[in-house]
């Protein structure tokens, strides 16, 4: 990374949601379309053959082909209204949304780089996406609201997505499934793509439910509508499922007793978020976690942390982000160590890099400085320069060149 | 991202739908859905009056035709839409030939998550954003330590003076913390001063009594260090207006970034007085990792995974990451003959020649008498008088 120049690749490397979820919602729409027109021009082709029927009887009731005349009106005009209304407040405003992102990534190819003033709106307004991302996440909704109000990111980030997922997620944790069901249902051939089990484990875990509260008949009633439809797959815990009925919700006897858990509530919610994370195309990590993985490994060196007998560590730079123990270092923990094979030494005086331009000069006791600071501090100390770190005095001319490399 | 734009561009235009507001749309003839939808509506209702009027009966047999060929003209568009919509998935897909990389959990820990919530609320705070850290603290329970939120609270309305064109808190500023920014030997007093005379300056007209007074006022103390730039302040006004000085010498004076980056320099000067990093911690990060690190990591990876080899025993990462100097905190000393990175343990030290090489490596290098050859220059020297290196 000696250039300036921006590695357009590696960032796009996170990008690829920022661009999908509108994407999978624009098929999502088209999906909801067609299921709209074949609804309703199925029946009035239905409508038209029995009119066809009528017509060849020779004599008939007007009023007969008038009705189902306007059965056919009425539904044509439905289908007109339903159309429009989906493009009107889905289709037209998530073309805008998915617009606007491909112009938010397409904007870095015509940046000169690093320095470039643009890049750093960039960047910033990139790691305020990942905190919204993070925020709504972690269920601190409010927060993400504010971000992205104050920033003015609302299209470029996924608020309803999520308030969505967590809407059921906090009905499945009140033991519901009646929201997690219907997302099923709308999202059923996505599901099926995935192989999804989510909504036979829904459906039985509302069987539990109707057997935990002894309601033998209709959980009988339930199993033959809802859950034989799975037999090919699932027959093993079907018949399992029926064998509950016969233990009371208190039994002991081990397989029974794991599914009358109420436990089972929290893994339907674990499983629903990463359905509808993997429907989205979204990471089940936040992208700032992927970000600081990558930032802090980068970073972690040995001279962040304290030695191992406890003595805390002497070369702590303030502006380093991995020495700071109450934040990054705490989190650099979790990550691997930096890797370097070649060495960089920098100036404890100056903080600038030492090398061939500016080479590092070694007073008699070992410490080390760049050899421009230590002239600066020779003309105003008259010839003489002090060690800051051990207060050891000579003379410039005493100072000997070290060699790195 | 020219392919996926010029293709949505085209979806658009497929899924367009003449809403009975627009009259401007009513005019152009486009071939999209409503189309037969109307028509169809059309025929129905003309039926209906047929009917009703009792007219020929074979029209009835008709409309199972006319419908079916409708539908069949819709399933058309519906198809051309679902083409079009495809076309701009691979459009998107291509631009990123890379999966997102797959992670464990991460910063599970109570600890962890109460660091990270510590270092996103400091961050709000730092960067200005007071409402939104007021939201998280109600939110998340995350409290901020109130020292250091008063001192950015200061700072935010110091550099909102500035950005209004009002040096006069950031120069309070400067009088108080005056032996801080001269062991600095920061610009930043003389910057400021420069940055009010030149608006004077560029918004008053000749003879500039206003701007030449305040340079005046304030030279005295600046004129020791700044005495050459102070005397290009006074010399500059000759190629005054603004358009003449833009093409002249003193064209620097002209640089609106004189003005814009007194922001800047006055934070950096605040958070070095504070103890404060220069930088925004979690910008640094998410920047490194965000700019092409986790690739890098990524790469690594495959590559290991296909020698079948494992990770090293120390739990590094298995490439370096290059850095730009600007994020270099910290001396890293490699050693040139093991390539290994010195540690306490392992100190660099430095031969009679001037070479440095790690402890280990030295003793591998030890000979007879104790004496030790430099692997870089013929140069031979005694073990015993090696010095222990601290960067």
């Amino acid at each position: 990374m000696s250039a300036n120049k921006l590695n357009v690749e590696g960032i796009l490397l996170l990008e690829q949601p920022f661009a999908k979820v509108p994407y999978e919602n624009l098929r999502k729409i088209f999906r909801t379309s067609q299921k709209h027109i074949e609804r309703e021009l199925t029946a009035v082709q239905n409508a038209s053959i029995e009119l066809t029927k009528i017509a060849a009887q020779g004599e008939y009731d007007a009023n007969d082909a008038i009705k189902i005349i306007d059965s056919m009106i009425g539904r044509v005009e439905t289908l007109k209204r339903k159309l429009s209304d989906l493009n009107e407040n889905s289709s037209v405003p998530t073309h805008a949304i998915l617009r606007k992102r491909l112009q938010h990534l397409h904007s870095l190819e015509s940046m000169s780089g690093r320095d470039d003033p643009e890049f750093d709106r960039w960047a910033e307004t990139r790691l305020d996406r990942w905190l919204v991302d993070w925020a709504l996440r972690t269920g601190n909704t409010q927060t993400a609201k504010q971000i992205a109000k104050e920033k003015k990111i609302e299209a470029l980030v996924d608020i309803e997505l999520f308030t969505d997922i967590q809407r059921i997620e906090e009905a499945l944790l009140q033991y519901r499934c009646t929201d997690a069901l219907a997302w099923c249902s709308e999202n059923k051939a996505a599901l099926r793509k995935i192989k999804s089990t989510l909504e036979f484990d829904l459906r039985l875990q509302e069987y539990i439910e109707l057997s935990r509260a002894c309601k033998k008949e209709e959980a009988i009633v339930y199993s033959k509508k809802y859950l034989v439809s799975w037999y090919e797959t699932h027959d093993t815990q079907i018949k399992q499922a029926l064998a509950l009925l016969v233990f009371p919700p208190n039994t002991v006897c081990p397989p029974y007793k794991r599914l009358y858990d109420m436990e089972r509530w929290k893994n339907l919610s674990c499983a629903f978020r990463l359905a509808a994370y993997t429907l989205s195309t979204l990471p089940t990590e936040p992208l700032l976690y992927l970000a600081m993985y990558g930032g802090l490994a980068a970073l972690k060196l040995p001279s962040c942390y304290p030695f191992s007998n406890g003595t805390p560590a002497p070369i702590k730079n303030v502006d380093c982000p991995t020495c700071d123990p109450e934040c990054l270092g705490q989190l650099a923990h979790e990550v691997p160590w930096s890797h370097h094979v070649n060495s960089t030494i920098v100036c404890r005086i100056s903080g600038k890099i030492m090398d061939a331009d500016n080479m590092p000069m070694i007073f008699p006791n070992g410490y080390v400085y760049s050899r421009e600071a230590l002239e600066e501090m020779a003309a105003k100390q008259g010839g003489k320069v002090t060690c800051p770190r051990t207060g050891d005095t000579c003379q410039l001319s005493d100072l000997k060149k070290i060699y790195i490399s | 991202m020219d392919a996926p734009l010029k293709e949505l561009l085209k979806l658009e235009k497929l899924e367009e739908f003449p809403s009975s507001s627009s009259t401007s749309r009513t005019a152009i003839k486009s071939s999209s859905i409503p189309d037969p939808l109307e028509a169809l509506l059309q025929s129905l209702q003309e039926l209906k009056q047929q009917v009703k009027t009792g007219s020929h009966p074979i029209a009835l047999q008709d409309v199972a035709k006319l419908v079916d060929e409708k539908k069949k003209e819709i399933d058309e568009k519906q198809r051309e839409i679902h083409s079009s919509l495809g076309k701009l998935g691979k459009s998107i897909d291509k631009k990123f030939p890379s999966p997102l990389p797959s992670s464990p959990e991460m910063f599970t820990s109570e600890a962890s998550m109460a660091a990270l919530e510590r270092t996103i609320s400091q961050h709000f705070v730092r960067t200005g954003q007071f409402d939104t850290s007021d939201a998280f603290r109600q939110e998340a329970g995350v409290d901020v330590d109130p020292h250091f939120k008063a001192q950015c609270v200061e700072m935010h309305r110091i550099l909102s003076a500035l950005e209004n064109s009002d040096i006069g808190p950031a120069l309070e500023w400067v009088n108080a913390n005056r032996s801080f920014l001269s062991s600095r030997s920061s610009p930043l007093e003389f910057h400021l001063h420069r940055s009010h005379y030149l608006r004077l300056l560029t918004s008053s007209s000749p003879p500039y009594l206003e701007a030449l007074q305040y340079l005046r006022s304030i030279s005295p103390p600046l004129y020791d260090a700044h005495s050459q730039e102070i005397h290009r302040l006074l010399t500059c006004i000759i190629y005054l207006p603004l358009s003449k000085l833009i093409s002249s010498p003193y064209a620097d004076l002209a640089n609106p970034s004189l003005h814009m980056d007194l922001q800047p320099t006055f934070a950096r000067e605040y958070c070095a007085n504070l103890g404060m990093s220069k930088q925004l911690p979690l910008r640094v990060v998410g920047d490194i990792g965000g700019g092409g690190a986790l690739s890098r990591i990524e790469k690594g990876r495959k590559v290991m995974r296909e020698r079948k080899s494992e990770w090293s025993q120390t739990n590094e990462l298995p490439i370096e990451i290059p850095l730009p100097p600007e994020n270099r905190y910290h001396s890293i000393f490699a050693c040139p003959v093991s390539k290994e990175q010195s540690t306490e343990a392992n100190p660099p030290m430095m031969m009679g020649c001037g070479h440095v090489v790690n402890k280990d490596s030295l003793e591998k290098l030890k000979k007879a008498a104790g004496r030790v050859k430099c692997p870089y220059c013929p140069a031979e020297s005694f073990t015993s008088s090696s010095l222990r290196v601290h960067f």
